[in-house]
Parts: structure tokens; sequence; C-alpha cells
């Protein structure tokens, strides 16, 4: 009969083991070990074979105290039973072997039912605690002893069919910034937030008829509740609210809450939760305005919706379902094109066009833009390149390069290949690039762009001034072109300030001699006002909407790629209104930038203000001209009058950062100076003044985050990725560069390499199935030789997502897998899953050998 | 096997509790004794305590004294104990005559096991 459980015995006298054999052997399997070096061999190789060891305590070769010291620190083998024969009545030796870990002991000589009733004892014990706390980590959060997701789903769906009459919210609850927490203040102390939260929930469970509450992962918890009216739901989260403000910790807490209100009691409760989940994603979006939003059935309709575009964007790159269509730029001031911009089109053979404000945020969230942006990029090379075949000498082109293609480490080498493989000049193939991209990730961006310039590549700088820190940008990083959208302007009520706004960037982009493009312009009145800011180059409606390629050629290859205008009397009216004194007057007192003329001689002095600036200023400031220079700190007053000795010398423009007083505030004000003329021996100066004090704010802001991420990198968990297809990596690389330390692998012999350099200190692995030199199962089976490795989950990259290759990646010992192409949401919470609850389950599973 | 049981017997050995603990298995006892007669355990105790090593012989002490009890041999039990007390305490100076009659005692196990060898 097979036994269930193994004694190890462990005695140098080989007729004690064998006495100690025939007393055990009916009842369990035996190995023997002569000495404690051979008891640790056997056990580090097999722990969970072991139920029991009965140990001698005088042996050569590590002996038994030797033992009991590996014994108690060991993780392996830790919570093996341990009984030790001693000889009978010995009793200081009995006392340290309790000390030294041991459950109990046996006296020599043996006493056969004595011994058996023992070993049975401490073998029932030891998995009687095991099952205990294997049921605990199955069912409650180890950190915040509420139930885990598991058990909360659990009992949320008996709590729902018990009550059917009733009505529930379901509430996906997180705390926002919460990895902040973690990098300012610790793990401990973020650790210490969740107990709290916890601890709360724990506390409201009597205030409620029904309710269920549950620790998902990380920082984020659910709710599942009865209620009568909505204001209860909402006096449930301003509760939370308070609790969260209480919380002693020199930080803003906000919690933010997904509500799913249950209309459909036959859904699983993992559905209701993800529903919680996109109604916390949408609140999200909306820029904190409120920290709250419920589900809809709109959402559910957008999921749907972004599910079949993903479904059909392959077949749609391969049966060339994407077409390109171009909308010609023009100079302003002469009517005449000056190039395009490539934009796409999705024509489905079955829903017609799609909108690329449909399917391009889906690409750029799932990654397939990359695809989208090599498309397109080669077909316009191919456009350049059949015009070029035919005669032409053709405008340059632009074309999008999305966030997402900036990862790529090789985007330069990939843009110059197409260029060679067509034959194309550079400079005929635009890229255009976010201003949000050059926020994210500045260094690369930056190393990426002078490439590319350095190639011939032209870039130009799109939506620019969406972001908020875009004059940071422009000191950082070069572009050759900013492309500004109207439409980004006329958001605002007040067109006056967006205009205004527009002539202030038109300007300084011309002391940084930029060339500067408008587009998404609409209208004749907008077309006037941009001629006279001085704007060169627009693309828009009013001008020519994106066509198809024939079109364009049409018109770019005619003589006549003039636009016409419909009247001329857009320069009699700019004159007019620069011809009349009163109306520049009122012009300059209403403008909303913020403008003073100085003059310049022994001292400086104002000779007029706006009412903008009284705005920043106040109206007692220009009072006292003198009073307004000394409210600047020292410091500064040295930058201000440089700024005016260099305007002055140059004849031309300067700038300055100052921090000064208004009344009681201290304000940082951006002054940017242009010469005008000389009157005698004083020189008159026009300055534009900025406030910048918020600017100034969320640069700190940004500093002590960027702080704060740096200085927890190096206490970030690693990540290997083992993939051959580079652009797979980097796909994973972007969506986790942030939380792990990246460390990357061709295929499974590099990984090998690499995780001996990196002396096995890797948290993770992420491993594709198919590659050269080393398959992912082949790496997989030369993982489990190496004990270091012994613990780090190995998540399997996978574009098969059937029930088979589930069982086929846990029966290959992989902790779980991933599919392409790759969902940022999903993978991230498979990676951390794996990390935070599989691992320790799994070590459990093991130790206690009910696997 | 009974000639040998009564001559341990008679000795003053405790038979019936070792085959209790031997659950009866003869043949395995006697196995066992056959062992213990030719264990180097003796010699190692007599050239530790030659040279004074203090802690290896109240080792290869110990280790005979469970291995005794465990037998039953009770006559080499009390003897060894006679080495594993003064040992213990640190204590190696006049312990050749009791290790000596442990060998006597040795000796004659063997004689037993010869005579009445089946």
């Amino acid at each position: 009969m097979e036994k269930e459980n193994t004694v190890l015995i462990v005695d140098d006298e080989k007729v004690n083991r064998l006495n100690l054999r025939k007393i055990l052997e009916d009842s369990y399997e035996i190995v023997e070990a002569e000495n404690g070096q051979q008891a640790i061999e056997i056990l580090e190789k097999e722990p969970g074979r072991i139920s029991a060891i009965v140990l001698d305590l005088i042996m050569p070769v590590a002996n038994g105290y030797d033992f009991m010291k590996v014994y108690a620190k060991s993780k392996t083998f830790g919570t093996i039973p341990v009984v030790i024969a001693t000889i009978a009545g010995d009793v200081e030796t009995e006392k340290a072997c309790l000390e030294l870990g041991a459950w109990d002991f046996v006296g020599k000589p043996y006493d056969s039912s004595i011994i058996q009733f023992r070993i049975k004892n401490v073998i029932d014990r030891s998995q009687h605690q095991m099952s205990r706390e294997l049921r605990y980590r199955s069912q409650f959060s180890e950190l915040t002893a509420i139930y885990n997701m598991t058990t909360f789903y659990y009992c949320t769906r008996q709590m729902l069919n018990r009550y059917p009459g009733e009505k529930f919210a379901f509430i996906r609850m997180d705390i926002e910034k919460f990895r902040l927490v973690n990098s300012f203040f610790g793990r401990e102390e973020g650790n210490a937030l969740l107990k709290y939260v916890a601890e709360y929930l724990r506390a409201q469970e009597k205030q409620y008829r029904h309710i269920s509450f549950g620790h998902m992962n990380a920082d984020v918890f659910s709710v599942c509740m009865a209620y009568g009216d909505i204001e209860e739901i909402h006096g449930f989260m301003q509760k939370m609210n308070r609790m969260i403000a209480e919380y002693p910790l020199d930080f803003e807490l906000v919690i933010t809450y997904g509500i799913y209100l249950v209309d459909d009691m036959e859904l699983s409760v993992g559905e209701m939760y993800e529903y919680a989940n996109l109604a916390s994603k949408k609140c999200k979006d909306m820029y904190s305005l409120q920290n709250y939003a419920f589900f809809e059935a709109k959402i559910r309709e957008e999921v749907a919706k972004e599910q079949t575009i993903v479904n059909n964007m392959r077949g749609a790159l391969n049966g060339n379902e994407f077409v390109l269509y171009l909308q010609p730029k023009y100079e302003l001031q002469t009517n005449t094109m000056a190039g395009a911009e490539v934009l796409v089109r999705w024509i489905d053979p079955e829903r017609g066009m799609i909108s690329p404000g449909e399917f391009i945020p889906v690409f750029e969230q799932n990654g397939f833009i990359m695809k989208l942006d090599y498309y397109v990029w080669e077909k316009s090379c191919q456009l350049l390149r059949k015009w070029l075949d035919e005669g032409h000498n053709p405008f340059p082109i632009s074309v999008n390069v999305s966030r997402v293609s900036l990862y790529n480490p090789r985007l330069a080498e990939v843009l110059g290949e197409l260029v060679k493989k067509y034959d194309i000049p550079p400079r005929l193939l635009q890229l255009e690039l976010t201003e949000s991209a050059y926020t994210t990730n500045q260094q690369s961006t930056k190393a990426i762009m002078s490439k590319l310039q350095k190639m011939g590549f032209c870039i130009l700088m799109d939506d620019f001034g969406s972001g908020y820190s875009s004059l940071n940008v422009l000191k950082d990083i070069e572009v050759d072109v900013l492309k500004i959208d109207m439409k980004f302007l006329s958001n605002t009520e007040n067109e006056a300030r967006s205009e205004n706004i527009l002539a202030a960037v038109v300007r300084m982009a011309k002391w940084l001699n930029l060339p500067i493009i408008a587009e998404g312009v609409e209208r004749k009145e907008q077309v006037l006002f941009l001629r006279s800011i001085g704007c060169e180059f627009v693309q828009g409606y009013y001008f020519a909407k994106p066509m198809p390629a024939e079109e364009y050629e049409k018109i770019a290859f005619s003589n006549n790629n003039h636009f016409e205008e419909t009247t001329d009397e857009t320069k009699k009216e700019i004159n007019e209104i620069w011809s009349s004194t009163s109306q520049l007057e009122l012009l300059f007192s209403n403008m909303l930038q913020a403008v003073a003329v100085y003059e310049y001689g022994e001292r400086i002095e104002v000779l007029r203000v706006n009412n903008a600036y009284y705005d920043i200023f106040g109206f007692n400031d220009i009072n006292d001209i003198q009073k307004s220079l000394s409210a600047i700190d020292e410091e500064s007053q040295k930058r201000f009058l440089e700024a005016f000795e260099e305007a002055v010398r140059t004849k031309d423009v300067s700038e300055c950062e100052v921090k000064r007083y208004a009344g009681d505030r201290e304000i940082w004000v951006l002054i940017k100076l242009k010469y005008m003329n000389q009157v005698g021996d004083k020189h008159v100066i026009y300055g534009c003044l900025n406030d910048i004090t918020e600017q100034k704010e969320i640069d700190d802001e940004l500093q002590k985050y960027k702080h704060a991420i740096e200085s927890s990198q190096s206490s970030e968990k690693t990540m290997l990725i083992v993939d051959d297809v580079e652009i797979n990596r980097a796909s994973l690389r972007s969506i986790f560069e942030e939380r792990y330390r990246i460390l990357e692998a061709e295929n499974g012999r590099e990984a090998l390499e690499l995780l001996e350099q990196e002396k096995y200190h890797v948290d993770i692995i992420l491993l594709d199935l198919v590659m050269p030199e080393m398959d992912g199962p082949q790496f997989l089976t030369r993982k489990h030789q190496i004990p270091e490795l012994e613990n780090v989950p190995v998540v399997i990259i996978t574009a098969d997502d059937t029930t088979e290759q589930q069982i086929d990646t846990m029966r290959m010992g992989a902790d779980e897998y991933i599919v392409k192409p790759f969902i940022p949401e999903i993978v991230i919470r498979r990676i951390e899953n794996v990390l935070d609850s599989s691992r320790s389950l799994r070590r459990v599973l093991q130790e206690s050998n009910l696997e | 096997m009974s000639k040998l049981f009564e001559a341990l017997d008679n000795w003053g050995c405790d038979v019936k509790g070792a085959m209790e603990r031997f659950l009866d298995d003869e043949e395995l006892y006697v196995t066992c004794l056959e062992t213990v007669i030719t264990d180097d355990a003796f010699e190692k105790l007599g050239v530790a305590l030659e040279q004074k090593q203090i802690q290896a012989a109240f080792d290869y002490a110990h280790t005979l004294k469970g291995v005794f009890a465990n037998l039953g041999l009770t006559p080499m039990f009390l003897l060894v104990e006679e080495l594993v007390e003064p040992l213990r305490a640190g204590n190696g100076e006049n312990l050749e005559t009791a290790y000596e009659k442990l060998l006597e005692a040795n000796e004659y196990l063997k004689q037993i096991l010869g005579k009445t060898a089946c």
C-alpha cells in the first residue's frame, strides 16, 4: 500500500536507524540520512516529500544542533516537524531541543508506541496548521486581513442571491497616486494606509443592511452594498472621503470611485467589477473634476465598439483598408501650397469610413499604432517615389510618429531604411511628433530626434500648447517647426484670450526662429487674425480638406496651386486697425497679455502698462516703479537688468524669469523684452509679462515627482523580457518601464547568460515560446535546474488564448500567460497578480505538499 | 535463538524490552547485535580518550549509550555511563579502567553471539 507520509530518520548509528525504521515502516515511507549535512541535502532536493524528521543530536559532520540552526532559518523545510531522539531523562538536552525549534522529542531506549504516537501527532498538527494557513491565505488578503478578491466575489454572489428584491451598488475604489505614497514615505507607510482603509471598511460593516467588501490588489478595494436611494451611495463616499482626509500623512489622499448600479443580477461578480472599473477609468479621464463616476450603458457600447476594432484591425491592415489622405498646407502670405500632412482613413467594406478618432486611441492603447505608423510611412514613401519617378518636384509631406513608435529604440534606423529603400531625400518625409511624447520620455526622445535630424529629417512638433510644459520642452528639445491646433484654442469660452495666447506663441516662435503652422483653420476670421500676427503656414478646411492622393496630385502638380481667397478686403481691414490710433489704443489696453512699455537710460522707467498688467500686479504697482523694482528679489533684479542690457545691445529680443512680490503674494514672471527704438539717449523697450507662478509650481512638482521616481527606481523590481521580436519587447517595455527595471533578451540562451550576469536577481520573467537558438520550453527546463530561480515566476507571452494553451502553459511550470496584442491594463494586472498572490500561494501549496 | 536470549538475560540484558522495540523481529535484533560488536565507535572512543579529546570521546560514548539502551544491553549501558558522565563534565582523567571494562564486556558479547550462533 502506498504510504501517505514520509519520515526522514537522521542518525549516524545504523543500529538506531534500523530500529526506528522497524518501528515506523508499517505506517510511513522511510528515508535515512547519516548526518545533518545529508539530511539538509535531501530536504532541499525534495522539501515537499518529507512529513516529519526524527533527528539524533550527536553525529559527525553537522550534528543535530548544526542541523537545527539551518532548519530554523530555512524557508524550504523550516515548517516540517522535527522530533529529536535523545537519551531519556536528559532534561537539559530536552529544553535545548525545544529552544532550537524542535516540535517534540523521544527518549532512548525507544518505546515503539510512544514514537509512533509522537510522529503521528506532529504530522497531523503540521498538516492542520498548514491547511488552516492555506485556507486563511486563500480567503483573506495577507496584508489587510479582509476578504481577498476570490472570497469577496463568492460572498457578494451569496449576498446578491439571498436578497433578490434589494438594489445593490458595486463600488470599486482606489487611492490616487498611491505609488507616490510608497515612493515618498516608503512601503511600510503605504501598507499602513491600506490597513487603515481596510479597518475602516470593517468598522462600516454594521452601519449597512447588506454589505460585502474586499481587498482586490495593491490599492484597490471593492464594496457591494444594498441601497435605498442614490444619496446613500453618496453618503458612503463622503464618509470614505472624510476618513482618508483625516489620515495623518502630509500628502493629499484622494479615493477614486467607479460605481456600477447593479441592473443585471445575472452578471458574474467579476463582470460587475469590470463595469465599475470602466467607470473609474472614465472618472480618471475627467481630470479630477470629480472623484467618482457611474457606469453607463454607453461605456459598455464603447467597449464593444473597441473590441470590434481590435478584432478587425489586422485584417484591415493586410487588406489595405487603411487609405492615405493628404491635407495640403499653405504659405499664408502668398496662399501657395507648401506641402501636406498625411492622414489615415479606415475604409471598411461593410461599415464604411471609420473615424480616426475611433480607432487611433484604441491602437495607441494596444500598441497596434506602431504597425499602422509603419504602414503609413511606407505608403507615403511609395507616393513620393511615384511622384519623383513621374518627374515632379513634390512638396514635403509629413507623417505622424505616435508616442508608442517613439519607444522603438530603432526608430531612426527603421525610417532611415525606408527612405533608403525608396531612395527618397529624407527632407521630403517630415515627421510629426505630438508634444506629449516629448514630455513623457524626454531623454530618449531627444536622442532619437537629434539622430533623425542628423539624417536629414525635419521634425514638426504637433499639437503645440496642448501639454502644460510646452515652454520647458522648447528649451530642451530642438524641433524644426511648431504646429498649433486652432481647435485647442477655440475650446475656451473667451476667444479673445485664445487669440492672445496664439499671438504670444507665434511671437515666441519667431524669437526662436521656428516656423509655425496653424492647423484646424476653418473660418475666414481666423485667417485674417493669423495673418495679422505673422503666422507663416496654415492647414485646415478653410483651405482644403484631407483628400485622396489622386486628388492631391491634381492640385499639387498643376500650375494653379494657389488658394484663391474670396475677397481682398482683408488687407484693408488690417490696415485700418493698425492705422487707427484710437483702435490701437483699445487693442493695447484690452489685450489679455500683460504688456509694459519701458524707457531705459540711467534707470528703468515704466512708460505705460495695459489692463492685463494690473491683473497680475494690482493697481498700486505702477504708481511707484521704483517700488515695483524693489519688489523684485535681489537675484532676479540682476537678471532683469541683464535682459534690458541685452535687448539694447542686440537691438533685438531678450527674456528673463524674475521672482517678485505683488502685495504679499510671491509670484514668478516671465518677461520678454523687445527693443523698439531710441529716443535721445534713452531706449524704448516693449515688454510682455506672463505670470508663470503656476508653471513654476508645476515644474517643482514635476521635479519632486521625478526625484521620487528616481529614488524609488533603485528599490524597484526587475523584469526580464525574453522575446525575439523587438517590437514586442519595446511594447512590453513601454508598459512596464515605470514600474520595473527592465532587462531584455532575444532568446533563451541570451536570457540565461543575462541572468547569470545579474546573479539571478530578477523578480519576474516574461517569456516568448517560439524563439531561435533556445525556445521558451527549453529555457523553462534549464530554469528549473537553477535553484536561485526556483521562486521567480514566469509569464508566457503567447498569441493563443485557448484553454489548451493555458493548460500547456501551466504544465510547463509557468505561472501565467499574457496574450498578444498586449492590452496594458490586463498585462499589468496579470503580472501584478502573479507577483503579489499566486507566488505566495504556490509556495504554501508546495510546502504543504497538497498540490 | 532462545539460547542466545537466555544467555543475554542471564548476563542482565533487557531482552524483553528490546524485543518490544524491534516489534518481535528477532532476526533484525540479532543483526543489530552483530553490528554493534564491530562498531568502530569502540575504537574511536579509545583513541579520543588516549589523546584527551574530551568532546569527541563524549560523542562516541554518548552514541554507544543510546545504542546499548535501544538494544537492551544493560550491562554495557551501565559501563558506558561511567564514561559519559565524567566526559559530559569535561573530565577525561582516569577513565582507562572503565574503558577496559567496556571492551571486555564487548568481548563477552562477542563470545555469547559466537557460542550461540545458529
